[in-house]
């Protein structure tokens, strides 16, 4: 009976493996990517951790999607749900609705990773999300935007 | 008597039934005083009785069917849900190493068209840096305001 259990045990296990490290898949926004990545209007990117190596990061993933009510409702739905795992906020908040949001999201990814979520609804009808996971602290990614936004 | 030398005589002129047959057989078989022009014929007829008799008698058949234990039943649980497991692993593994790949090379979909020159990923992750920080009311909110 001892070594069903075990067996049992090296099974669970082994179908709980692959399920480690999917991080970013506990977010509401990542549908978002999902659902529109694809789509005409959107500009999705991915990138690599060799080329993130220079910004302290593992993982970025960021979408644009213009002129799209819909997403834009679903994303503020979406911001709306995950800012409730967030540390830290810092959000623009425009008739009960969030156009721009910051947030430092609690740590879930090993080895003290830090993730971000980026949110804007620009004024020419177009939604962008940024989603960060590193080393990189908030004051690292803010020097960052400020670095893009002077560019 | 008379009937069972006509009933001989019927049967090596090859005229007898089956039922004769087997009536001259239990006649040699059973009769313990057989007169002596018949006796002849005895051993003939009780080696045929007794031929008869093996081919009509059927050996009992045993059948081997594979007994199930609890244990094969469990050996055999176990492999299947090992097989599955490994089945999984593998479906799952492989998403994520595709996943993960795809992820090291880093891409970029521009209305559904997708790129991975470098160039073009970086020029986009820029972009869609300095498109969250457009408005002026950011310079606020990255300094530490917050508005609600």
């Amino acid at each position: 009976m001892k070594q069903l259990f075990k067996r049992w045990n090296l099974i669970a296990i082994m179908l709980l493996i692959p399920m480690c490290g999917w991080a970013q898949k506990d977010l509401k926004i990542m549908a978002l990517f999902d659902e529109y990545g694809k789509k005409k209007g959107s500009t999705m990117v991915e990138l690599s951790k060799e080329m993130l190596e220079a910004y302290d990061m593992t993982l970025y993933r960021s979408i644009t999607i213009s002129e799209d009510e819909k997403a834009i409702q679903k994303a503020q739905k979406y911001i709306a749900e995950d800012k409730k795992k967030a540390k830290k906020i810092k959000e623009v908040v425009n008739k009960g609705l969030i156009v721009s949001g910051y947030y430092q999201l609690i740590a879930k990814t090993d080895k003290g990773m830090n993730r971000f979520i980026l949110f804007k609804v620009s004024r020419r009808g177009s939604v962008s999300i940024v989603y960060i996971e590193g080393k990189l602290d908030s004051d690292d990614l803010v020097t960052l935007l400020f670095m893009f936004k002077t560019e | 008597m008379k009937k069972i030398d006509e009933l001989l005589d019927k049967y090596f002129e090859g005229a007898t039934s089956a039922a004769e047959e087997q009536q001259l057989k239990d006649y040699f078989a059973q009769e313990k005083e057989i007169p002596l022009h018949l006796q002849a014929y005895q051993d003939m007829f009780v080696s045929l009785a007794l031929l008869s008799d093996v081919n009509t008698k059927k050996e009992p058949v045993t059948i081997m069917k594979p007994v199930l234990t609890t244990i094969h039943r469990h050996r055999i649980f176990m492999q299947a849900a090992a097989s599955a497991a490994i089945l999984f692993c593998l479906t799952v593994g492989g998403g994520i190493y595709y996943h993960s790949k795809e992820a090291q090379q880093g891409y970029v979909i521009i209305n559904g068209e997708r790129y991975t020159d470098k160039n073009l990923i970086l020029s986009c992750m820029e972009s869609s840096l300095s498109e969250v920080t457009d408005y002026p009311e950011d310079v606020l909110f990255l300094e530490g305001e917050y508005q609600e």
